[in-house]
């Protein structure tokens, strides 16, 4: 017997029974946990759901699905009676029964085909054990109904009686004849079984078979009586009218009026107060709609699956919605309606302010439009997680397994395609966990553990994402293991492998063509299908991540976003071109103004890193990533050029080739971009400030370089097609509002464009030796920090510095082409530090400044700073190699900023030569070679004081501490010792102590050069036999005293 | 990609474009639309015969390049480039020629099967030569051309 | 005309046409002489045949009855389209007639 062909119907009916199949699976696993302890309602319902399955079955003419769910429902009503107790023997049959009915549900049209021989004796004989008796197959209360002149026309079931008055039907009995009331008025009896079947439920139908007679009675005269017993909401007379019948021929059977055949009493018919349909739908009552087909990405994401099952039709296309959503939807509709209204009018007459008002309103309607549209997507996650209670089931049966599941957040929400995809993946992963994490349950015993395994389950919404955690106390995952087979089938190098950490050793279980079970076992399948479960999930724009430790257990996290089709991005520009960078993988914005690029950037091995809070974080330029040209504006042509450059952290200062595109440095400056770009013409600016976006990939963060940050907004992912999908460097691609397209990028396959794990790795090792370095202390120095150009700032040791004035710029005079000063009676020149070195310009426009007054060649001048920050001691290491250049002694960070240490003594005599001569003291001639042994274990300090003492004719010698310098007065004829105090092994106190001690040195002229000044340290270095005691980097003195104790 | 076969249609509509000196043509019932290039965004990193991604109405359209695809030299855009659309699946894909030049009824029994290569170009690409009155159509075999994970 | 054929010793008829009302009367008499020939079983092919009315049920109904009267088993239909299959399968007439498709 085959079906009705009636899609509609069809499709309804599968719907519905779906719906009840849903929630049977997981209520026979609860009557199994139960046992002896039968909760009654719990099998009625069970009971009810399959009933109803074979009743709309029946209808349709699905032979199969109706016997197996009736087999079914003979063995549950034997259960509800008490007479059969559910064992889980008994619940295994169900359960592969009603597999078998989902299965054919799935695909009706050849459900009939389907050969179901095995459930249905499987089922009859987990009967046998309770029909000892009778041959009971069915149920006992029989109603007859009938119309006045035929009363028992149909038998049925008290319980089908009651359904059918369910939904709020009435019940009628139709008496048609064909030729009368259908035939003659010109219609079929198709079309009419076909108006029925639309407008409401055939319960049963009849063709009174005698009553046609036969072949010889009159044609003319022949009758087919045929009567419906028709459940309908529709009301006797209207009913009449639409199916054009007449009023007679309609019966209305009331529930009181039902009579049992056999005793022909009254029964009440309990009017059934909860639906049929399972309890996992949520608590409002809820509509179903269909939905027009799946989103694109939902059948992308599926078509990639090569393993994935056939659809079966409800799946995709239909949602259950909560009906406050609906009707939030229908406010907003009518909202937009007003709103539209609103628009129009306004535009018509022009009406500025109403049409600005009206756009507001909207912006707004459509947001609120948009987000409960996507609401309606969204479904709880216990749908997936509830499924997994039977998977866990089966599976530790057949691995003789004890586990626990435990479940938790299935309440938390996703969106439908997300949760459809992940249902493989997580499938997989809960295998895994019962295959090879949870031990046998001696295994665990011995090892002190229960003999149940643990498996959580848990769902939780955190950071605008859902997390998925899947938790197992079992064996962890053998990372030696790992190690081993990733080795002998030559995945990776052993160098690679032995810089891994143990959590990146544990990602290695995604690496394709890896499987770590002793044998491939039947039941999970594959090791091998953990990079298609990474695959998935990365797909879906989620991460995943691995934490285990061997003989306690693994978890698994999983992150995803809570919709696929909106996020909130970062969008950032490369060149002419617009990225998309999802905010969830955002950790901040950072910008290295372009003075300190090159402190910050440094390079481990080929790999670029930056100092962040201490940290040093990966990065990379997204033009390498993507192999963009990098191009630069030339400041006279204004046109594109490529920039050649490749080396941002080792250039040095001087080229004057080009300007970097202007950069928001310059955007918050007031000078348009033109005019700063010509003004640098005048002085080189050969490094632009840095942004760089900290992302974060998984379980570690890098940071990427980008031309410029515009604003952030919510994007509408669209996928990209199939040609695109290889590219792991995006992620899906957005329209912007002018119908630009912007790529948007995937963080974690950016990551592994570039190989970034392991140099995250390396990172933080090369960290922890720099920490240890550093260690080794600096002197330390007085400084006095000062303000040049305004975002630089300079650094003077206080030491050389006599005075600082503060002067109004209109006092400033022009003499001879040099700026002075009246002061103190004479005039005072002054310098700039940018007259001579390759810094920023100080804002000569400004009404003051400050002099920095300090003595050269016998006079006093004046170094003009706009602002005085601060004076601090510190011992902050020199880097002297860098930023080194005339007027520039070096740099150190300070207030976390570049600092460029000031040559005071260089800036004046580079700008007047013919002072250095006079500075100098003493000719080469008559400085007449004298051996002065240095002292210094700075070795900045130590080539300076050696550079200066060696321009004006003397010897140096070096020694790095008072231990050497000892070694060196042995070895070699010294005239002076220049020492510094602070040093390691013997400071220079103690040095001077034992050179007085010496008859050979008592006379030596020990002079004590130092960064610390003051009284009690000029004291103590009196005491120990120190001639004289001289602040560092103080040229002038040092010279002079040298002289004053060499020469003449 | 459906064909009648029945004996009452034997000619087919093709609509045909220049790609360097070949002329190709296509089904125009594969084809959905026929648009001016506008913008197109460059895809790095992407297959090199796929130029880039277009706005196609609100969805992205893959857009590649039949000269790469046939391991041409590709051209810079001008203004006779046209992209024709055609539709795989739930996606649009534009093929970027370098013109539009006719829509012809081909009698299918002018079309006869393709040579292993045409103009050094693998056979498999295309469906059939169609022989018209002065030239040689190269009609273009679409499920091998958009075929992915080349 | 109906076409009427004997295949493995089973009379088989076929209308070829839509049991209709105007149709029926000649169906009728091919199948009263059926009957009267004392035919047991008779199969009746539905191929090409998309309809079948009001009549058209009367008359197959009557025809059963009269088979069943002169000691007949049963009348068999039998490429049925899946409109007809399912009209029948709708009023229960599968319970009456044989049907396969």
């Amino acid at each position: 017997m085959a079906m009705i062909d009636d899609e509609e119907t069809l499709l309804a009916f599968v719907e519905e029974s779906k719906e009840h199949m849903d929630g049977i699976e997981t209520d026979l696993l609860a009557i199994e946990e139960d046992g002896a302890d039968i909760d009654s309602e719990l099998v009625n319902k069970v009971f009810r759901a399959v009933h109803s399955i074979k009743g709309g079955a029946g209808f349709l003419g699905l032979d199969n699905v109706k016997e197996v769910a009736h087999a079914g429902e003979n063995l549950l009503n034997m259960v509800r009676n008490g007479e059969m107790v559910p064992t889980p023997e008994l619940i295994t049959v169900l359960l592969e029964a009603f597999d078998l009915l989902n299965s054919m549900l799935n695909s009706p049209a050849t459900s009939n085909d389907v050969d179901i021989s095995e459930q249905i004796s499987a089922l009859k004989n987990a009967l046998k054990p309770a029909l000892s008796q009778e041959e009971k197959s069915t149920p006992t209360n029989e109603i007859g109904l009938g119309t006045p002149d035929a009363p028992n026309l149909f038998t049925l079931d008290s319980l089908d009686v009651a359904l059918s008055f369910k939904g709020g039907n009435n019940l009628y009995i139709l008496v048609y004849d064909l030729i009368e009331d259908i035939e003659k008025k010109d219609k079929t009896p198709l079309e009419v079984v076909t108006e029925l079947q639309q407008t409401g439920n055939i319960v049963d139908s009849k063709v009174d078979i005698e009553a046609v007679g036969k072949l010889e009675d009159d044609p003319g005269e022949r009758r087919v009586p045929f009567y419906v017993l028709f459940a309908t909401i529709m009301e006797g007379d209207i009913l009449g009218t639409f199916i054009g019948l007449d009023d007679s021929c309609i019966h209305l059977i009331s529930p009181e009026s039902l009579t049992q055949p056999q005793t022909g009493e009254p029964i009440p018919v309990k009017e059934e107060a909860t639906p049929t349909s399972v309890e996992t739908t949520p608590p409002e009552p809820a509509v179903s709609i269909s939905a027009p087909p799946a989103k694109a990405v939902a059948k992308d994401i599926a078509e990639k699956k090569k393993s994935a099952p056939v659809k079966s039709m409800a799946r995709d296309s239909s949602l259950r919605v909560n009906v406050k959503i609906l009707d939030n939807l229908m406010t907003l509709a009518g909202e937009l309606v007003l709103t539209r209204n609103q628009l129009v009018q306004a535009v018509s007459s022009q009406n500025k302010q109403g049409i600005d008002t009206v756009s507001q309103r909207l912006n707004m309607v459509t947001s609120e439009l948009q987000e409960s549209i996507m609401s309606t997507r969204m479904q709880p996650i216990g749908n997936i997680f509830n499924k997994f209670k039977r998977v866990v089931r089966d599976l530790s049966k057949s691995l003789s397994k004890e586990i626990n599941l435990i479940i938790e957040g299935e309440e938390v929400e996703l969106d439908k395609t997300i949760i459809e995809a992940i249902g493989d993946p997580l499938t997989h992963l809960v295998r895994n966990s019962v295959d090879h994490g949870i031990e046998q349950p001696e295994t665990r015993v011995v090892n002190g553990k229960d003999a149940h395994g643990l498996l959580r389950l848990s769902a939780y919404h955190e950071g605008g994402q859902v997390i998925i955690a899947i938790k197992d106390d079992g064996a962890g995952i053998n990372t030696e293991k790992l190690k081993e087979k990733v080795l002998s089938q030559n995945l990776m190098e052993q160098s690679q492998i032995d810089a891994m950490s143990t959590k990146e050793l544990a990602r290695l279980i995604f690496m394709p063509g890896l499987s770590t079970a002793a044998e491939v076992t039947d039941v999970s399948g594959r090791g091998v299908g953990m990079d298609v479960v990474n695959t998935n999930l990365t797909e879906l724009g989620g991460i995943i991540d691995i934490d285990t430790a061997m003989g306690k257990g693994t978890t698994i996290t999983i992150k995803l976003p809570l919709t696929l089709a909106i996020i909130p991005s970062q969008i950032i520009t490369c060149g002419k071109e617009r990225f998309a960078i999802p905010q969830v993988n955002l950790v901040e914005l950072v910008r290295i103004p372009a003075a300190q690029v090159k402190e910050r950037i440094e390079k481990i091995g080929s790999a670029l890193v930056m100092r962040l809070r201490g940290e040093l974080l990966p990065l990379i330029r997204l033009t390498d990533a993507l192999g963009i040209e990098r191009v630069y504006i030339d400041s006279l042509t204004l046109e594109e050029k490529p920039d050649r450059r490749t080396q941002i952290e080792d250039r040095r200062g001087i080229h004057r080739e080009w300007d970097e595109k202007p950069i928001q440095e310059n955007e918050e400056n007031s000078e348009p971009a033109e005019e700063r770009r010509q003004s640098s013409e005048r002085r080189t600016n050969p490094i632009s400030a840095y942004n760089i976006v900290v992302l974060s990939a998984g379980d570690f963060h890098y940071g990427l370089i980008v031309d410029r940050l515009l604003d952030s907004e919510e994007i509408v992912v669209k996928p990209l097609g199939g040609h695109l999908r290889d590219c792991k460097a995006y992620a899906g691609a957005t329209i912007q509002g002018d119908g630009r397209i912007a790529m948007i990028l995937d963080v974690v396959g950016l990551s592994k464009l570039m190989n970034l794990t392991t140099v995250a790795e390396k990172v933080r090792n090369q960290l922890q030796e720099q920490e240890q370095k550093k260690k080794g202390g600096e002197d330390s120095q007085t400084l006095l920090i000062v303000r040049n150009a305004e975002d630089e700032q300079m650094a003077i040791p206080l030491g050389l510095v006599s005075r600082i004035e503060k002067i109004s710029s209109n006092d400033i005079e022009i003499t001879g082409g040099r700026k002075n000063i009246q002061y103190r009676g004479g005039s005072l020149p002054l310098f700039n530090v940018d007259e001579v070195a390759n810094v920023g310009m100080r804002d000569e426009e400004a009404e003051s400044c400050y002099v920095v007054v300090f003595p050269i060649a016998g006079k006093e001048v004046g170094i003009m700073m706009s602002e005085i920050v601060d004076i601090l001691d510190t011992n902050e290491k020199v880097d002297d190699i860098t930023h080194r250049q005339p007027g520039i002694l070096g740099s150190m960070i300070i207030f976390d900023k570049i600092t460029l240490l000031v040559d005071l003594y260089g800036v004046v005599t580079t700008v007047m030569p013919e002072w250095a001569g006079i500075a100098a003291h003493s000719s080469t001639e008559e400085a007449g070679g004298a051996n002065i042994l240095v002292v210094e274990d700075s070795k900045f300090f130590m080539n300076q004081i050696t550079d200066f003492v060696s321009d004006v004719g003397y010897t140096p010698f070096q020694a790095e501490d008072g231990v050497e310098a000892l070694r060196v007065l042995e070895e070699e004829t010294i005239h002076l010792v220049l020492t510094d105090i602070e040093m390691p092994n013997m400071d220079g106190l103690e040095l001077t102590r034992q050179i007085r001690a010496d008859e050979r040195w008592a006379g030596l002229p020990v002079i004590a050069v130092t960064s610390v000044a003051g009284e009690a340290a000029e004291q103590r270095g009196q005491e120990a036999g120190v001639d004289e005691y001289l602040i560092k980097l103080d040229r002038e003195q040092i010279l002079s005293k040298l002289n004053e104790y060499l020469g003449g | 990609m459906t064909q009648q076969t029945t004996s009452a249609e034997e000619v087919r509509d093709l609509v045909l474009f220049q790609v360097d000196d070949m002329i190709c043509g296509l089904d125009t019932s594969l084809v959905q639309e026929i648009n001016k290039q506008t913008e197109i965004t460059v895809v790095h990193r992407a297959p090199d015969y796929v130029r880039g991604v277009m706005n196609l109405r609100g969805e992205i359209a893959t857009i590649i390049d039949l000269r790469k695809k046939f391991r041409l030299e590709s051209l810079d855009i001008n203004k006779e480039m046209k992209v024709v659309v055609l539709r795989l699946g739930s996606e649009n894909i534009g093929l970027l020629v370098d013109s539009v030049t006719d829509v012809v009824m081909a009698d299918n029994r002018d079309i006869a099967p393709p040579p292993s290569n045409v103009s050094g170009i693998p056979g498999i690409f295309f469906e059939g030569i169609y022989t018209m009155k002065e030239d040689l159509v190269a009609v273009l075999n679409v499920d091998e051309l958009l075929r992915t994970g080349e | 005309m109906s076409y009427i054929e004997r295949k493995d010793g089973i009379i088989v008829i076929k209308p070829g046409v839509d049991i209709i009302a105007s149709q029926c009367s000649s169906l009728q008499d091919e199948l009263q002489q059926l009957i009267n020939d004392g035919e047991k079983k008779i199969i009746l092919d539905l191929q090409d045949t998309r309809m079948i009315d009001s009549s058209g049920i009367g008359l197959l109904i009557a025809s059963r009855n009269s088979l069943l009267d002169s000691g007949g088993n049963e009348i068999e239909l039998i490429n049925t389209s899946d409109e007809i299959r399912g009209l029948f399968t709708a009023m229960r007439l599968d319970h009456h007639f044989t049907i396969t498709s």
